[in-house]
């Protein structure tokens, strides 16, 4: 098991948010570690206009390889930036 | 003034950890908001956060004591609380604390047995140092890490197994009395820079266990800062946090899983339907009746929770923090309060019935031309 920081942005679309924030983030544990792999802590950072909510959340990963940012591609049209936090 | 008739509202006060609230942000310096509120509603829901003081504390049995890992899915209705009347605390203590600085927390624990008369025990430590990193997120938020995850778990299913109903944890974090940050937050105008990886590792052990969990970090002592700012005084007073950790857990309520909620992981313990529940003693998501937030941080999973289920939703604005997640930006409705002294009056507004637009001048007319 390792816990690991990432943030993301999300747009988000008609409806309430809470619905489509736990769907994001249960697809960022499918890319980040698979089966076991969910979200421990989030929160909303931000909102802007342009870019939608700002998501940082710490992650727990049951799987050791860890999966870079540069090699995932967000797979919704809502996800338009994910990024891994500066490492402690 | 704050005494009512009628029955409690439960009432859910949610002071982010590590996000810089002027409020509650520093150590324990929501408590006096903490208690107004629950003689306002008679019954407050709240986390550590917003409770612990270090060497101080409060107790009040009209308030319950719930980490914010399980605050958030009893929001969210995936969890009830069941009032207690008390439990034993087991005490896990880091195997990278030193000598001395362990046989302070374990004095701290012994006064809390031989003065308050708590059921503390057994005590173990960690396998291995378990490794607290500490980090700051893109919005500044505090955040944290811990190096090795299972040995916290593995060492928190042996207090289970040896008889603990809730765990206090100790943790080293790392010292750094020079640093600007701790100067800041000790003068008043910083973040809480443990309080992330704090919460990390409440919430790793709340989730894996099911019992009611909370954290106290291990730190060397400080040099005197003549100008230590009042909310942050009660981290001087003492070798250790612990006491105000101990004293929170001896009341936590149960967590039950409900039946129709996320899954929990919990080990033996199946969902429960909620219509099992006697309502008059157990706490459920549906019988809340007002949410209080900072303004500026309504993007947490209880607040989102309790406001797209239609719960008032309390933002005190003269609560400013690092973030602007308000009601505009997330098109949420709130009641705004100026001070959580405001906040209590809608509160108990709310429950006694009151419509707080009613409280507000001008007063619109229902009908501002007939048709």
């Amino acid at each position: 098991m390792r816990l690991q920081a990432e943030t993301l942005w999300l747009q988000p679309g008609p409806g309430p948010l809470l619905p489509q924030l736990r769907a994001e983030l249960g697809q960022l544990c499918q890319r980040r570690g698979g089966a076991g792999a969910r979200p421990l802590r989030w929160a909303l950072t931000a909102a802007e206009q342009g870019r939608g909510v700002r998501i940082e959340v710490v992650l727990v990963l049951e799987a050791p390889p860890a999966v870079t940012a540069s090699q995932v591609s967000p797979d919704t049209a809502q996800a338009h930036a994910a990024e891994t936090l500066p490492q402690e | 003034m704050m005494s009512s008739g009628a029955p409690p509202l439960p009432t859910l006060l949610v002071i982010p950890t590590g996000v810089g609230c002027v409020v509650g942000g520093y150590a324990g310096d929501g408590l006096p908001a903490a208690r107004l509120l629950a003689a306002a509603s008679g019954c407050l829901i709240t986390h550590p956060n917003a409770m612990n003081a270090a060497s101080l504390y409060w107790s009040d049995p009209r308030i319950q004591y719930v980490e914010g890992w399980a605050l958030d899915r009893f929001a969210a209705g995936d969890l009830a609380l069941q009032p207690v009347a008390g439990r034993r605390v087991g005490l896990l203590l880091d195997a990278g604390i030193e000598q001395q600085l362990l046989q302070r927390h374990l004095q701290a624990a012994e006064a809390c047995r031989a003065s308050l008369g708590l059921a503390i025990g057994p005590v173990l430590c960690s396998e291995a140092p378990l490794g607290v990193g500490l980090s700051l997120g893109p919005s500044g938020v505090s955040w944290g890490t811990l190096e090795h995850p299972d040995l916290l778990l593995r060492a928190g299913e042996r207090l289970v197994a040896a008889g603990a109903t809730a765990i206090a944890v100790v943790c080293r974090f790392p010292d750094d009395p020079d640093s600007e940050a701790l100067a800041s937050y000790r003068q008043g105008s910083g973040v809480d820079a443990l309080a992330g990886a704090e919460a990390v590792i409440s919430h790793l052990l709340v989730e894996h266990l099911g019992i009611p969990c909370a954290h106290a970090p291990a730190l060397a002592p400080l040099p005197l800062d003549p100008a230590l700012d009042p909310r942050a005084a009660a981290e001087e007073l003492g070798h250790t946090f612990l006491p105000c950790v101990l004293v929170g857990l001896s009341r936590a309520p149960d967590l039950i899983p409900l039946a129709g909620g996320r899954p929990s992981r919990f080990p033996g313990r199946p969902a429960v339907q909620p219509a099992a529940f006697a309502p008059a003693t157990t706490l459920r998501a549906d019988s809340l009746g007002a949410v209080v937030a900072p303004a500026g941080a309504l993007g947490g999973e209880a607040v989102l929770a309790c406001a797209e289920r239609g719960v008032p939703l309390i933002a005190v604005t003269g609560n400013p923090c690092l973030l602007q997640v308000d009601g505009q930006a997330l098109g949420l409705p709130v009641l705004e309060a100026a001070s959580y002294a405001e906040a209590a009056g809608l509160v108990l507004a709310l429950r006694e019935g009151l419509d707080p637009a009613c409280l507000a001048r001008p007063l619109p007319p229902l009908l501002t031309r007939l048709s």
